[in-house]
């Protein structure tokens, strides 16, 4: 961040050997430069404040969407590794979320459709689409549950995979109403 | 992004604003230097250096913090802009405040086009209700609500979503509600698609079972022709033979039609006798099993005390023939169709005097158990037994495990036992050891609807 070159002095501290031999006219003209400038700074840190109050803000309510989402929410490496998972995610699996943290995510994925994750993976990394699946989970604890899967893939400027955005939802209720059909 | 402050068109402005504050508090609170001797001036100007330092480093820290809170900010916009599924905020008005990227390109309209929109504008009129009744849900239980309806996009045109909503408070303690808005076309259309092929396979089926219906008991017909034609020339070479006899014709024709009369057409009668009998039982298992899926079962709350008593009664002939026990538990009732429970029940049973092992006493072990909404009832007997790879063989239509046939069977009763039991919504299993016996457990259920 640009913080030199604002226009604002840089401060040179005068030893008071130094101020001794200046004369009354200089220390007149250095002691008002100095308390405007105090007054400036004092300004500007308000205003820093103000501008950080509004920021605080604006990044509660965007982690706030994020981690109560009505979906569980994952950031995935290329690789599958949990980055950082919400609130709903944690909850969902019933773990919490710290020990979430750099767990694969296939860890979570019932054994028998391990191969429908493996495709939904490669097909998102080759097209860069967003993609979409349906599959069965495991929480902590053993419990099946049948899930959909929607993800995107984050590029980086050079176009390389960053990390993957995985929204995970609960589909029970839906496959008990298909089954009644 | 808001700007910051530290831009060089601001400076001067806030240098101006420092020097009217100056101004202001000049005389008041600042000194002024003339009064001050030269060791007070050369204190007060250290001491304004120091603090001015002290400012600056706090300036620059405050930057840092901002730095990072901004690139934390930025990652949490983003990972909710660019969710892969639509996202939306909405007041308790029904006003969409807030929408991000993806919602607006699954409706086709710029983010600042769903900003203050009522959300029901994107909503197809015929599911108008839908989303109405999810609402009321949401807002009475606070708990998580699924919906599934259509939204237009910009053009009107319809298209499938699912909608998941939590309800949240917003700043002044106002309900909010957040939803996720999830295309579900490509589910919709495979679930029509898998709606009609199931529609004309149910008509296949049934086109299929009255063919079955139909042929079977038209195959009755010659059968009996065959049959009843086949004892004839039996009769009639009895008394070919007869007549031959007593006539006493040349010796060497009677040399030349006795091997024929008595040993190659009776073998010939006998076996077409035989394949006759076969096949009338086949095709009258294939009547029963195509009935069953004609008929509609007509379930009762079942006595199924009286209704094995009953059986074991009528078995007690083949019973006493085989030298075999029956012993019967107290048994649960069930909900069943007393007719196809004790088709089903006689089946098995017939089966265990059948496949009983010649070296020991044949011991039929009938028991009762409940498990929650359902009865078990356990059919064990000291039999020959099934190799455990052929569970699952036995239950098939025409499926003999000793097709030499050494016992009478079609392969059809326990198909039906099998079907009757599924269509009571019920359950069977068999658990089995060669040489020790097999064990059949049904479950069905307890209660039902009449």
């Amino acid at each position: 961040m640009k913080k030199k070159g604002n226009g604002l002095k840089q401060t040179t501290v005068l030893s008071p050997e130094n101020i001794k031999v200046l004369s009354p006219g200089e220390i007149q003209r250095l002691l008002h430069e100095l308390q405007v400038h105090q007054i400036e700074l004092e300004l500007q840190n308000e205003e820093q404040c103000r501008a950080q109050e509004a920021l605080e803000a604006s990044y509660a309510r965007y982690f706030d969407l994020y981690d109560q989402a009505p979906w569980g929410y994952v950031v995935l490496s290329e690789k599958g590794a949990i980055l950082e998972s919400n609130l709903s995610f944690a909850a969902l699996m019933q773990v919490t979320r710290g020990r979430l943290t750099a767990q694969m995510i296939s860890r979570f994925i019932f054994k028998e459709d391990q191969d429908i994750y493996y495709l939904h993976r490669k097909k998102l990394l080759e097209t860069g689409a967003p993609q979409s699946c349906e599959l069965r989970m495991v929480k902590n604890g053993g419990m099946v549950f049948p899930a959909r899967l929607a993800a995107t893939v984050a590029h980086d400027d050079n176009g390389i995979p960053r990390y993957l955005r995985v929204m995970v939802s609960d589909i029970t209720e839906d496959k008990r109403n298909e089954k009644e059909k | 992004m808001k700007k910051k402050n530290n831009e060089p068109k601001k400076t001067s402005d806030l240098r101006e604003r420092a020097e009217n504050a100056f101004r202001a508090k000049t005389g008041a609170e600042l000194a002024s230097p003339a009064g001050l001797t030269q060791e007070g001036a050369s204190m007060l100007l250290h001491e304004l250096q120091v603090h001015q330092i002290e400012l600056e480093m706090q300036n620059e820290e405050l930057r840092r913090s901002e730095a990072e809170l901004e690139t934390a900010r930025t990652r949490y916009f983003d990972l909710y802009d660019l969710a892969p599924v639509g996202y939306i905020t909405v007041s308790e008005k029904g006003l969409i405040i807030e929408g991000n990227l993806t919602a607006a390109a699954l409706l086709g309209v710029s983010r600042g086009e769903l900003t203050k929109q009522p959300f029901t504008r994107f909503i197809a009129k015929d599911d108008q209700d839908i989303y109405y009744r999810h609402r009321k849900q949401l807002f009475e239980t606070e708990e998580t609500q699924a919906c599934e309806l259509r939204l237009l996009k910009s053009g009107g045109v319809p298209f499938w979503v699912r909608l998941h909503a939590v309800a949240a408070r917003n700043d002044d303690g106002g309900t909010m509600c957040r939803v996720v808005l999830s295309d579900i076309s490509d589910r919709k259309r495979m679930e029509r698609e898998r709606e009609e092929l199931t529609t004309a396979l149910r008509k296949k089926n049934g086109e299929m079972e009255s063919i079955l219906y139909a042929s079977s008991h038209d195959l009755r017909t010659p059968l009996v022709s065959i049959q009843g034609f086949n004892d004839r020339i039996q009769k009639t070479l009895e008394e070919i033979s007869f007549v031959l006899a007593k006539n006493e014709p040349a010796e060497q024709l009677h040399a030349e039609i006795a091997p024929f009369l008595t040993n190659d057409i009776p073998t010939a009668v006998h076996h077409i006798g035989l394949s006759a009998g076969k096949m009338e039982r086949l095709v009258n298992g294939i009547l029963r099993l195509s009935r069953l899926s004609c008929a509609v079962p007509v379930p009762e709350l079942l006595d199924m005390n009286a209704l094995t008593g009953r059986l074991v009664d009528s078995l007690k002939f083949q019973i006493q023939q085989a030298q075999a026990t029956v012993t019967v538990g107290d048994l649960p009732s069930c909900w069943a169709d007393p007719h196809e429970l004790e088709q089903a029940l006689m089946n098995l049973l017939s089966n265990a005097v059948k496949y009983r092992d010649p070296v020991r006493p044949l011991a039929i072990v009938i028991t009762g158990t409940v498990k929650g909404n359902y009865a078990i009832y356990a059919i064990a007997d000291n039999g020959i037994g099934i190799k455990p790879g052929h569970y699952e063989q036995i239950w098939g239509l025409f499926s003999r495990l000793d097709p030499s046939g050494a016992v009478a069977g079609e392969g059809i009763g326990l198909t039906l036992v099998k079907r009757i039991i599924e269509r009571h919504n019920g359950d069977i299993r068999v658990e089995s050891e060669p040489g020790v016996g097999s064990t059949f457990s049904l479950s069905l259920p307890r209660t039902g609807t009449s």
